[in-house]
C-alpha cells in the first residue's frame, strides 16, 4: 500500500473536497520527502512531521468510528426496544416486497420472522452476557456484515470477509435455524414452512434463493471444504467445535498424528484413512466418498457422547456432503429442501453447540 | 410527511448505519410513535453533528501540516520540531517494539503445540 493509499485509508470515506486536500498534502509530503534525503537535517524534520500527521489522521480515523459504531450501536438498542410486531411488520416489507399474501402465506411469513427478531433480540442479549458487549453492539455488527452481504450492495463483489466475521455470521445463521427447528420440531412441517416462506418471498429485496447463489458461497469459502477434504475440514473447523471435552492442542496433535499414521488406529479403535486417499481418487464422486468417509471414521473422536440421529435422518457426514455442494455451486433441488436437509442433518444439541462456539 | 419523519429520513442517508438498519427503520417510520421518533431523531442528529465536526478538524489538519510544509519548503533551517511531535514518534517506535514481542509468544505458543 502506498503512502498515499494509506493516509486515504486512515481517513476513510469523507467528503471529496477533504480527499482531495489530503491527496494534495501527501504529494508534497512525498515530493519534499525525496527533495530532503539529500540533506540530513531537512530529512529528519520531513520525517518528524510526516509521522505527526500520520498520527494525528490515525486519531482522527478512530474518533469517526467511534463515532459511526456509537451511532450503531445506539440505533440497534433503540431498535430492539421496539416491541415486536413493529419490528416484524417492518421486516416484512422488506422480505416479502408489495405481494399480496394469503393467510396461509402470511400466517408463516409473520412466524418465521417473529422467530428471526426472537433470535436477534435473543443473540444480542448473550454478546451482553457473555462476551460483556454493551446491549446494541452485537446487533449493529452482524446488521453491519449482512448489509455488506446484501445482494443490492454496490459494492458486494469487493467484500471481503474476515475469518471471525465468517464465525459470527455463521453462528448467527445457525442459531436462527436452531429457533426455527424448534418452531417446527418435524422435518415435513419446517419443510412445508420454508416452501410457503420460499414463495412469499420471490418478489422480496431478500430472497430465500440468495442462500443457494454461487457469489454468497464464495463470500464463506473454506479452502478444506473446497477442495473436498471433509476429513481435514472435519479436524479443523467442525471438531473444534463439536468437540467436548477436548482441547486445541489435542486437537493439533490429533492433526498432525492422523495423516502419518495410515494403518495405526488412534484411541477411539477405529482406522482412519489417509488424507492422501481423498486426493488419490479418480474423480469428484470419489473424492467426496472417501472424504465422508474419513469424516465417518473421524466423528468418534471429537463426539465423546454419540447423539443417535435415527429420528433425524443421516449424520454429519450428510451435512458435509451439502455444504460441500453449496460451496461448489452444484446443490440441486430447491433452496428450502437444502435448508431443510442442513438443519436434520444434524442434531439440534450439535447445532447450538455449533453455534454457540463460533460466536 | 411530517416535518420530523423528512428530518429522519435525511439524516438517514447520510448516516454510516448500516443499511439493513436503513430499510428497517424506513419501513417503521410511519407507525412510529412520536417519542420513538424523537429517540432516533436524537442520535442521528447526535451523528451527523460529531461528524461535521470531525470533518473540520481534518480539513484544519491539513491546513496546520499544508502551512509547516510551506515553511519547511522555504526554509528549513528555521523550522523546530515542537516536542509533542518527538513524543508522538518515539511512542510509535515503543508499540512497534510490543508488537514484535507479541509476535514471539505466539511463535513461542506454536511451538509448544507442535506447530
Amino acid at each position: 500500500m502506498s503512502i498515499l493509499d494509506k493516509t486515504l485509508d486512515f481517513f476513510g470515506d469523507t467528503s471529496e473536497k477533504v480527499v482531495e486536500n489530503v491527496v494534495g498534502l501527501v504529494e508534497r509530503f512525498s515530493n519534499a520527502w525525496e527533495a530532503s534525503k539529500q540533506g540530513t537535517s531537512r530529512f529528519d524534520k520531513i520525517k518528524f512531521f510526516f509521522a505527526a500527521f500520520m498520527a494525528e489522521s490515525e486519531e482522527l480515523t478512530k474518533e469517526e468510528q467511534e463515532v459511526k459504531d456509537k451511532a450503531s450501536e445506539e440505533v440497534g438498542k433503540q431498535l430492539l426496544a421496539m416491541p415486536d410486531d413493529q419490528l416484524t411488520s417492518s421486516l416484512k416489507t422488506s422480505v416479502v416486497g408489495d405481494a399480496q399474501l394469503d393467510a396461509k402465506h402470511a400466517g408463516v411469513v409473520d412466524e418465521v420472522l417473529g422467530v428471526a427478531t426472537a433470535t436477534w433480540r435473543q443473540a444480542d442479549k448473550e454478546a451482553v452476557e457473555n462476551k460483556k458487549k454493551k446491549p446494541g453492539v452485537y446487533s449493529g455488527e452482524i446488521a453491519k456484515l449482512l448489509s455488506a452481504l446484501d445482494p443490492a450492495n454496490k459494492e458486494f463483489n469487493e467484500v471481503d470477509l474476515g475469518f471471525d466475521d465468517k464465525l459470527k455470521l455463521i453462528s448467527f445463521g445457525v442459531k436462527t435455524l436452531v429457533n426455527l427447528k424448534k418452531e417446527y420440531s418435524e422435518k415435513s412441517e419446517f419443510l412445508d414452512a420454508m416452501k410457503l416462506f420460499h414463495e412469499a418471498s420471490k418478489g422480496g429485496k431478500y430472497n430465500l434463493d440468495f442462500f443457494k447463489d454461487p457469489k454468497l458461497a464464495e463470500k464463506f469459502k473454506v479452502s478444506g471444504l473446497q477442495k473436498l477434504s471433509a476429513g481435514k475440514w472435519l479436524l479443523t473447523t467442525i471438531s473444534p467445535i463439536l468437540n467436548k471435552g477436548r482441547d486445541e492442542k489435542d486437537l493439533v496433535n490429533i492433526m498432525d498424528y492422523i495423516p502419518a499414521e495410515d494403518d495405526k488406529a488412534p484411541e477411539s479403535g477405529n482406522k482412519v484413512p489417509a488424507l492422501s486417499e481423498i486426493s488419490a481418487a479418480a474423480n469428484q464422486d470419489a473424492k467426496v466418498a472417501a472424504a465422508v468417509k474419513h469424516a465417518e471414521a473421524l466423528k468418534p473422536l471429537f463426539i465423546n457422547t454419540p447423539v443417535e440421529y435415527a429420528d433425524e435422518g443421516p449424520s454429519l457426514s450428510k451435512m458435509l456432503i451439502i455444504l460441500a455442494d453449496l460451496q461448489a455451486g452444484k446443490s440441486t433441488g430447491d433452496t428450502h429442501t437444502v435448508i431443510a436437509d442442513l438443519v436434520f442433518s444434524v442434531h439440534t444439541d450439535d447445532l447450538e453447540t455449533l453455534s454457540n462456539r463460533l460466536s | 410527511m411530517s416535518s420530523i419523519r423528512s428530518v429522519i429520513l435525511g439524516l438517514l442517508d447520510q448516516s454510516s448505519v448500516s443499511s439493513i438498519y436503513k430499510g428497517i427503520i424506513r419501513n417503521m417510520l410511519p407507525n412510529m410513535s412520536e417519542i420513538q421518533m424523537g429517540s432516533l431523531l436524537a442520535t442521528l442528529n447526535s451523528e451527523s453533528t460529531k461528524k461535521q465536526i470531525i470533518t473540520t478538524k481534518k480539513n484544519m489538519l491539513v491546513q496546520k501540516y499544508g502551512f509547516i510544509l510551506d515553511k519547511l519548503e522555504e526554509n528549513s533551517e528555521q523550522v523546530e520540531i515542537p516536542y509533542e511531535y518527538i513524543v508522538k514518534a518515539s511512542k510509535k517506535k515503543r508499540g512497534a517494539k510490543t508488537t514484535t514481542k507479541t509476535s514471539t509468544s505466539l511463535s513461542d505458543l506454536r511451538k509448544q503445540v507442535g506447530r
